[in-house]
């Protein structure tokens, strides 16, 4: 259950991101958290936005182009491009995990205000 | 819980981080989210970056259906119904290629680089230029003043409806990755676009500031020999207009002695000051002398092989990725089939050959721009200017620049009297007039020549319409014509004729009285000696018409060079005119080496005779020629700076910004007077004549390159580690520019490399005018924008060789086999 639901979210950002752009990943990855209420949604969230932008990166890597684009765009920051492509998953793993984490962080007090209550 | 709230404010903490620099770039960094979003970002540029082999769009406005086959050199043929359908089509194809090029090169022409790339000091002095010049005012009236019922016009609009349908098919994943970097997305193109483009070409080709170098030079030596030193003619005469000379002709100079500083002179240097120098200086483009290098000659057919007329031409422009220039060829049958390049967002092609008649440029560098001091009634903040004893208002115009979100970051006050923009130099206020400011038929002119089917019918249409920038216009046509003319307009000044002098500008008598007549045009058609040629050297023999033109020539080295390999070939190939465009021989060399060497072994009572001898050693073992595994030119060329260097030592000698030095013109000039007191080196008690002065020159020389360079064994000498050629992306991103690029010449031949290495053959072309035209060309880059596309950059090794691709030109599309057809693109009408 929590595997395919982590896939379906990954579908989701892969999709949003394409026609949305990347702001969606933690509007996705937030409404995600609020509708799972879980401890472990952050982490889903972030798995999901790896496996969603991991196979955008995927899906252009096959072009030929993407092997003159990997390391010119290394030059251009200064790093491997190999580091850069890592660095855009760390991006969306970060911004869907924090997005998650915050309305978890608030999801589960509430929760555990309204059961002291 | 505290542990779950420690995890929030974190979470918090990264999810602001990340959201600021996901939308917003943080200095040189640009905004994450648009960068590194797989989908839309700088990744998605490799899903574009190649073109697909089929693709269908629909486009309003089109008649019918226009079909797009790219050939094996990612040529775009467009065959279209009609000749409006091919300019939209034309703009769709280029746009698609070169987007982002169009909208950057239209906005410097505009003054609006800020609103595309930002407010940085650098961006906001560029863009402050161009409007001090008036380029954007200039554009505005050329499309306010344009004939809207025209041919032309309805070109430059189908051309616009081309590129905005491009435009509005993208999604930003498809924007150009220049885009996604500066975080800014595509403007609608528009006919102003293309007429604040044509413009800044204008100034790239056509500003001179000889006022300045001669006002420098008689500040220091005096007005007689500054007269001499940059004289209204070339010492050395070897004339685009063919003269009764077989060979270069060397006219004899008196060179008066350094004199007394022009105290007129000296008085407007000073009160002009460092800042107001680098103010008029800024009216000149960016190219320096060793920039200038544009070849084109042509050869009757009773000197080719094939008995057909032969031309050739390579214009020589700032090196950039991608090129200036985009490759394209346009059918429509029994109205249009013209094969070149043309500029992007230039709606037309600038150089090529249609079936009967082809055609090619080189600069003038003929004087069209001249500046007047004018009399304000108020120097702060003038609203008048005195004109022939009477106040005539100024017209004002404010110039607003805007960051990229709008907001206004600073405003001028741009001031324009009747001959044109008006500055504050350090106080003085001098205006300036220039024909690119008020040319606005340049497109018209490329229209007519598309069309044309003789070369004196190409000669005169353009002449009847293109008034700047001034060009060598070569043709050459199928029934075996040839012929050059030095298209553009050329004022008529009052008293002197001098352009090259600062004048008063409260008289109307200093203004231009008119226009020279095409019949006056440097010009040469089918002359006897079956070949024509131009490299921006002097148009015309002073002693057929010594009228002023200009002055400054460049130097006639290339022009001497190609004349001598075309009067030794009687029967020219096109692979000799490929070869020739290379060529690594060089006039200056042949002629300096040997004086070089004359005294070198005459320096046997100089200090150091053994380094002297070590020298004509080295120097004798060179064979004159500029090949990129040569290792001895770095000598020479180290030689001849030395030799200016101590030569024009009078010309250094102050503080001024830039020195007022000859070129190597008058070097040769004066070497046939050995005693000539300017071959005294002043800051030295001896006075040397010729020799002596070349020998220190020579002993200076190798001390130099030893030093940068090491001694002279395996390739430390080697020239193409010592000149290469600088091809920089337009916004000078390093990853996507190509630099260190070997190529095979130096000052003085036919592909001169300069210093910086920024300038370079921007487009080589040779064709054969026989009963089927055949053509061969390349340019140092690749049909694509796209960075991260194979056709990005493809061309520039086959440049760096000097070879040539043979061009395809089918009259339609069947005459590509499949093996030759890359990708097909159709256009067809929506309805």
């Amino acid at each position: 259950m929590v595997f395919i639901r982590v896939l379906v979210l990954a579908a989701l950002m892969a999709a949003a991101t394409m026609f949305l752009g990347w702001v969606t990943v933690p509007i996705l990855a937030a409404v995600f958290a609020l509708g799972v209420r879980s401890a472990s949604a952050p982490g889903e969230a972030a798995l999901a936005a790896l496996l969603g932008w991991g196979a955008l990166l995927a899906r252009v890597a096959m072009v030929p182009a993407f092997s003159t684009l990997l390391p010119q765009l290394g030059s251009l920051f200064g790093a491997p491009g190999v580091a850069i492509a890592a660095f855009s998953i760390v991006f969306a793993v970060l911004l869907a995990w924090s997005a998650a984490r915050i309305v978890t962080g608030f999801v589960i007090r509430n929760s555990a205000g309204s059961a002291a209550g | 819980m505290s542990l779950s709230r420690a995890g929030t404010a974190v979470a918090a903490v990264v999810l602001v981080a990340l959201g600021y620099a996901g939308a917003r770039p943080i200095g040189p960094i640009p905004a994450l989210g648009a960068v590194l979003d797989p989908a839309n970002g700088v990744w998605s540029a490799a899903l574009t970056a190649e073109l697909p082999a089929e693709a269908a769009v629909t486009m309003p406005g089109l008649s019918a259906e226009t079909n797009i086959v790219y050939d094996d050199r990612d040529v775009p043929h467009i065959f279209a119904p009609t000749e409006l359908d091919a300019y939209r089509a034309l703009g769709y194809v280029v746009a698609r290629d070169r987007l982002f090029q169009m909208e950057m090169q239209a906005r410097a022409g505009a003054g609006t680089l800020t609103e595309l790339a930002g407010g940085s000091e650098a961006v906001l002095g560029l863009d402050r230029q161009t409007r001090e010049l008036g380029m954007p005012r200039a554009a505005e009236r050329r499309a306010k003043e344009s004939d809207t019922t025209s041919a032309h016009w309805a070109q430059i609009v189908a051309y616009t409806a081309g590129v905005n349908s491009y435009i509005e098919s993208l999604t930003p994943r498809d924007y150009p990755v220049e885009y996604k970097l500066l975080g800014a997305k595509p403007t609608r193109w528009s006919p102003q676009k293309t007429f604040n483009l044509m413009v800044r070409m204008g100034w790239t080709l056509a500003s001179s500031n000889d006022e300045l170098t001669r006002l420098r030079a008689s500040a220091l030596v005096g007005k007689a020999a500054s007269d001499v030193l940059f004289a209204m003619h070339s010492p050395i005469v070897e004339p685009i207009q063919p003269n009764q000379s077989a060979t270069a002709r060397f006219d004899s100079l008196r060179l008066p002695p350094p004199g007394a500083p022009d105290t007129a002179a000296l008085a407007v240097m000073q009160s002009l000051g460092s800042r107001g120098l680098a103010s008029l200086a800024a009216f000149t483009s960016p190219r320096g002398a060793d920039a200038v290098g544009s070849n084109n000659w042509a050869v009757a057919p009773s000197r080719s092989a094939s008995r057909h007329a032969l031309l050739a031409g390579d214009p020589h422009l700032e090196l950039s990725l991608p090129s200036i220039w985009y490759e394209v060829h346009m059918v429509v049958p029994g109205k249009l089939d013209v094969y070149g390049v043309t500029i992007p967002g230039a709606s037309g092609v600038v150089i090529g050959f249609n079936r009967d008649v082809a055609w090619t440029f080189t600069n003038t560098g003929a004087d069209v721009m001249d500046f007047y001091a004018e009399t304000v009634d108020d120097l702060k903040s003038p609203k008048q200017y005195k004109l022939d004893g009477a106040w005539k208002p100024l017209e004002i115009r404010p110039e607003l620049y805007r960051t990229p979100n709008g907001t206004v970051i600073r405003t001028d006050t741009m001031r324009y009297t009747h001959r044109g923009p008006l500055a504050n130099v350090e106080g003085r206020w001098i205006s300036m007039r220039w024909t690119v400011l008020e040319s606005n038929r340049d497109h018209e002119a490329f229209a007519k020549a598309t069309v044309s089917t003789t070369a004196m019918g190409m000669l005169d249409s353009a002449a009847s319409v293109y008034d700047a920038p001034a060009q060598n216009m070569l043709v050459a046509d199928r029934a075996g014509n040839i012929g050059i003319r030095s298209t553009g307009l050329y004022p008529i000044r009052a008293d002197t004729g001098r352009g090259d002098v600062m004048r008063d500008g409260s008289l109307s008598s200093n203004d231009w009285i008119g226009r020279w007549a095409v019949a006056e045009y440097p010009q040469g058609y089918n002359p006897t000696r079956g070949f024509l040629s131009s490299t921006n050297q002097e148009p015309l023999d002073p002693r057929d018409q010594p009228r002023y033109l200009g002055s400054n020539w460049e130097r006639p080295w290339r022009g001497m060079q190609i004349n001598k390999l075309l009067r030794a070939d009687s029967a020219v190939t096109p692979e000799a005119m490929r070869v020739y465009q290379s060529d690594p021989g060089s006039a200056r060399a042949d002629f300096f080496v040997p004086v070089l060497l004359g005294a070198a072994l005459s320096g046997t009572s100089h200090p150091q005779a053994e380094k002297l001898r070590r020298v004509a050693t080295l120097l004798g073992e060179w064979d004159r020629r500029y090949t990129k595994d040569n290792s001895r030119a770095v000598l020479f060329e180290a030689a001849m700076q030395q030799v200016s260097q101590l030569l024009w030592d009078e010309l250094r000698r102050d503080s001024l910004a830039q020195a007022p030095v000859p070129s190597d013109m008058m070097t040769a000039a004066l070497v046939s007077q050995p005693d000539n007191v300017w071959w005294d080196d002043g800051r030295t008690s001896p006075v040397e004549n010729r020799d002596a002065l070349l020998a220190n020159a020579l002993v200076a020389a190798l001390d130099g390159v030893i030093a940068q360079y090491g001694e002279p064994t395996g390739d430390n000498w080697r020239w193409a580690k010592v000149r290469n050629a600088r091809i920089n992306h337009l916004l000078r991103i390093a990853p996507f520019s190509r630099l260190g690029v070997p190529v095979q010449g130096g000052s003085g031949t036919l592909w001169p490399s300069t210093g910086s290495g920024t300038h370079g053959p921007s487009w080589r072309m040779v064709v054969e005018m026989g009963p089927t035209v055949r053509g061969w060309g390349t340019y140092p880059g690749g049909q694509s924008g796209n960075p991260f596309s194979k056709r990005y950059d493809n061309r520039v090794q086959q440049w760096s060789n000097g070879e040539l691709d043979s061009l395809r030109v089918p009259a339609t599309a069947d005459q590509l086999s499949a093996a030759q057809r890359h990708a097909r693109l159709v256009l067809t009408p929506r309805r």
